[in-house]
């Protein structure tokens, strides 16, 4: 179930980003969490998810024939960064975000969502 | 859940933290959401590699629908129904491809690269502005009839460009354009003047005053003259003499005399050589090569044109290919500049053209009287206070903040500028009155070599240009093409004037028969690269110095062009870049001459004596695996060191000015010449062969501490000189930094250890009744570094190879398997 509710999310946030901007991905996450606030871990799965819908997109693109490696290693050289770091960044931020906000919605929800 | 306030708070905190960052970005941090966002950020450059199969626009003001294709080397053919609509798509399609290049290049010219770049960009923008090129666009677009052609051009040019802008979403902009957190400004027409004068400064702000003065200052007036001479001491001009041979007009230079105390004054009003600049032909470096073989030399009995502009090489390239067809009226194919409002060299199904910069001097200073030295509101012409007109200029950040403001006289010559103590304004032909978009547009529709001379001279000022023609009815023809100023008296541009005398102004400019020019000349072929356009022999006029001028290469095309009486396409390919080079002949035996000298003398090092061995084993020739090249450059480059200790001034260690190999090899005739001995060794005086013996040994030393002993394998000219393609912004991961080519100095491929100038396109035509031509330049069509396109012609032009140009005269023509991409672009009323 965790499983599925991770890749829901991370269908989710990859939408959001699509169809709004990458500052989708708190706000969804951030519902997230206030919804599944009983759920356990909140937080670390949407992190995963995170890194997953963004990752996921990079993916998709390689798997298209996108030369996602190459690109970002001119992207690294030309941020005078090692040639990880794009990809890293890339997947690590999306990742922060989410897994922030839900682990915060999930305490507000938990706050005031709770049945009393 | 239970809750941890700590833990919440920490949370809270990071995750204000994190979007702060992601909004804003932090210290040398850009914005990382919008950064990194895979759809919109940098990495949605991946998503437009390549463009979709079929795609449809919509373009303001278009009068009908246009249709392009792309070929399989992704040049688009735009088949439209008026000219007017043909430019629009021509600036879809560029900013479609290289939209952060047309705003950078547009920038630089207009002085507003702070306004992408931020505070970084604040100095390089003060030189545009502080030398009146901005201001000089603006009055230039001003002064154009609304209803003209050039208005009408930049106007629908501009169009196009805000068609793309328009349509395009973040994900399509350029990935620069978000590594600087900036997005893509308006295209207006006047930048396409601005770009007009970034070429301008590039191909002829030169300063052959800066040059003599400095000169004057410390070896005197008659020395200085000799050493910086008006003509060049090697006579292969543009325009044939008949001679049907270089002449070399070789004499004694006279020898170095005391300091002229009126330079001398002048002396610290100069710019101050700069250290890292220690090689002399780097600034010739921006040359360019162009010939035409008549149909009694050619194999196949057509008239035959080869042009090749050296510019710097910059990823993306400076040039983008493109085909225009408008039935019954254009059909032009070749390059064109982006933000350029048409094709710059190239084809149509009548004339083939190409240009190299003729060095022509159209910049003269004026030491000005002025009322005040702190802050001149006046200055004095004919014993009358005139008003000098003050233009505020304000240099904005990337969201309109005011960085720094400052203030720009002019007097009726131009801007007026500070130099040392005094005031001096500067008269340049770039920001004088022109119509270069039209110059270029009316030429495209010449049927002849004639009409397309005619047609270009008519509004074409700035750089003054070497234009090279060939017809499909055999005529070949060149004339050196721009405003050439008339100063009192018949003087030349090396003298800094007295700005309160209106007799000093210029008088004119010289009619167009007077400007250096040839067709069909009895020899057969005509050549440019950079050398004196005319024998002084033939007429004395001024139209440029002997060190704003290069004559290698000239030497080196003539030579292979006498050689060959039935010339090929592709021989005219071999050659651009051939290995051989007139310059290492003349100066190679100097080398071997002075070291054998020295052997015999029983002085010789043993740096010289194995220097000597590897040269001994040398074929002159710059091809990429060659160690004898190596040696040779490095060897020319300490001679130039060794021999011009006089233009260093006393306490200091950089050279003042540098005369011209051509002057070099002319001072190596006379090998008991005072200027051999090195005033700084004041216990000996040496004479020419000490001097080239020592100057070979030290590139020795050099090169064994730098590369190990010549058989270790790493002097290599391909690897030791190779070309350096630098992406605009020099970020090292979109740029190319060690591409090996064959060639060197003087050769007609010409490449230097900097590696940052040379062949930025490359063109072979055949003006046959069907016209053939091939061509290539270092990079590709797409200006986004994450397409192959970006640069996949780069292997081919470091190999000399061309590809063949296909230029379909019709839509129905083109067959579906040349055919990568379509556009169709739909009128859109506003």
């Amino acid at each position: 179930m965790t499983v599925l509710r991770t890749i829901v999310l991370a269908v989710l946030l990859a939408l959001g980003t699509v169809l709004v901007a990458w500052w989708a991905v708190p706000l969804v996450a951030a519902a997230f969490g206030a919804i599944s606030h009983a759920t356990r871990r909140p937080g670390l799965s949407a992190a995963v998810a995170g890194l997953l819908a963004w990752g996921g997109y990079l993916g998709i693109a390689a798997l298209g024939g996108a030369p996602v490696g190459v690109f970002g290693a001119r992207l690294a050289a030309s941020m005078q960064l090692p040639g990880w770091a794009p990809i890293t960044a890339t997947i690590l931020f999306p990742a922060v975000l989410a897994g922030l906000a839900s682990y915060l919605g999930a305490r507000v929800g938990g706050r005031y969502l709770s049945p009393t | 859940m239970r809750f941890r306030p700590v833990a919440t708070l920490f949370a809270l905190v990071v995750l204000a933290g994190a979007l702060y960052v992601g909004a804003a970005g932090a210290g040398p941090l850009p914005a990382l959401g919008a950064l990194l966002d895979p759809v919109s950020g940098v990495w949605g450059s991946l998503g437009y590699i390549k463009f979709a199969d079929s795609a449809t626009a919509p373009i303001p003001n278009l009068s009908a629908p246009v249709d392009i294709r792309y070929d399989q080397r992704d040049v688009p053919h735009i088949f439209a129904k008026s000219e007017d609509d043909a430019i629009r798509a021509l600036g879809y399609v560029v900013a479609r491809d290289r939209l952060f290049q047309m705003e950078l290049q547009a920038r630089a010219g207009a002085g507003t690269l702070s306004e992408l770049v931020g505070k970084a960009g604040v100095v390089a923008d003060s030189e545009p502005r502080h030398l009146g090129m901005a201001r000089a666009a603006e009055r230039k677009l001003a002064a154009l009839n609304p209803t003209s052609m050039e208005s009408r051009l930049l106007q629908a040019y501009s169009d196009g460009v805000n068609a793309y802008i328009d349509n395009a979403t973040r994900a399509e902009w350029p990935v620069e354009y978000k590594l600087l957190g900036t997005r893509p400004a308006r295209w207006r027409p006047v930048n396409s003047l601005y770009l007009y004068a970034r070429m301008g400064f590039t191909l002829a702000h030169t300063n052959g005053e800066s040059e003599r003065v400095a000169a004057e200052a410390l070896v005197g007036a008659a020395a200085a003259g000799a050493i910086f001479p008006r003509n060049s001491p090697i006579q292969e001009p543009i325009q044939p003499n008949g001679s049907g041979a270089p002449r070399y007009d070789f004499h004694s230079i006279p020898a170095p005399g005391a300091a002229d105390s009126a330079a001398l004054a002048l002396l610290p009003l100069l710019p101050r050589g700069n250290p890292s600049r220690d090689d002399a032909e780097v600034s010739r470096l921006f040359a360019s090569n162009n010939w035409a073989i008549s149909p009694a030399r050619s194999a196949s009995g057509h008239a035959l044109l080869a042009g090749d502009p050296h510019l710097e090489l910059t990823l993306p390239s400076i040039w983008f290919e493109a085909h225009l067809v408008v039935p019954g009226k254009l059909d032009v194919y070749g390059v064109t500049i982006p933000g350029a409002p048409g094709i710059v060299i190239g084809f149509t199904r009548d004339v083939a053209w190409s240009l190299t910069n003729t060095g022509a001097d159209v910049l003269d200073y004026y030491r000005e009287t002025v009322d005040s030295q702190t802050r001149p509101m006046k200055y004095r012409v004919d014993g009358v206070w005139k008003d000098v007109e003050r233009r505020q200029e304000r240099y904005r950040g990337k969201r309109g903040e005011v960085l720094r403001v400052d203030t720009v006289g002019y007097t009726h010559r131009g801007p007026l500028m500070r130099m040392g103590t005094e005031w001096v304004s500067m008269r340049w032909m770039v920001n004088e009155p022109a119509r270069e978009a039209g110059a270029f547009f009316n030429a495209i529709h010449a049927t002849t070599v004639q009409e397309f001379l005619d047609a270009f001279a008519r509004g074409y000022a700035v750089p003054a240009q070497n234009v090279m023609v060939a017809d499909r009815r055999g005529n070949i023809g060149i004339r050196s093409t721009g405003y050439y100023p008339i100063r009192p008296d018949g003087g030349d541009g090396l003298t800094i004037r007295d700005g309160s005398l209106s007799a000093n102004d210029w008088r004119g400019f010289r009619p167009l028969q007077q400007y250096p020019q040839s067709i069909n000349p009895p020899q057969g072929f005509l050549a440019s690269a950079n050398q004196q356009p005319i024998d002084p022999a033939v007429e004395p006029g001024y139209f440029g110095y002997d060190s704003g001028y290069e004559v290698w290469r000239a030497l080196q095309i003539n030579r292979l062009l006498r050689a060959n009486a039935k010339v090929s396409l592709d021989d005219m390919r071999r050659y651009q870049t051939d290995p051989g080079s007139v310059r290492a002949d003349a100066f190679y035996p100097y080398f071997r001459r002075a070291v054998a000298a020295l052997r015999a003398n029983g002085v010789a090092s043993p740096s010289m004596l194995s220097a000597d061995s590897v040269l001994a084993a040398w074929d002159h020739r710059y091809t990429v695996t060659n160690t004898g090249a190596v040696l040779f450059e490095a060897a020319m480059q300490q001679l130039v060191r060794h021999t011009w200790d006089e233009l260093i001034p006393a306490g200091d260690s950089v050279r003042t000015a540098t005369p011209s190999t051509a002057v070099l090899l002319q001072l190596l005739g006379d090998s008991t010449s005072v200027w051999w001995d090195d005033r700084r060794t004041s216990a000996v005086s040496e004479d020419r062969n000490a001097v080239v013996a020592r100057s070979l040994a030290a590139a020795f030393d050099a090169l064994v501490k730098r590369y190990g002993a010549p058989t270790a394998g790493r002097w290599a000219w391909g690897n030791t000189a190779p070309a350096q393609l630098h992406h605009l912004l020099r970020l090292a991961g979109f740029s190319e930094l060690s591409v090996p080519v064959q060639g060197g100095r003087g050769t007609l491929n010409p490449s230097a250890q900097n590696g940052g100038f040379g062949s930025s396109w490359r063109m072979v035509v055949e003006m046959g009744d069907r016209v053939r031509a091939m061509g290539t330049y270092p990079g590709g069509q797409s200006g986004n570094p994450a397409s192959r396109r970006y640069n996949d012609r780069l292997r081919l032009w470091g190999e000399g190879n061309l590809e063949l140009l296909i230029a379909p005269s019709s839509l129905d023509s083109i067959a579906p398997a040349q055919v990568s991409a379509s556009l169709t672009l739909s009128p859109r009323k506003r």
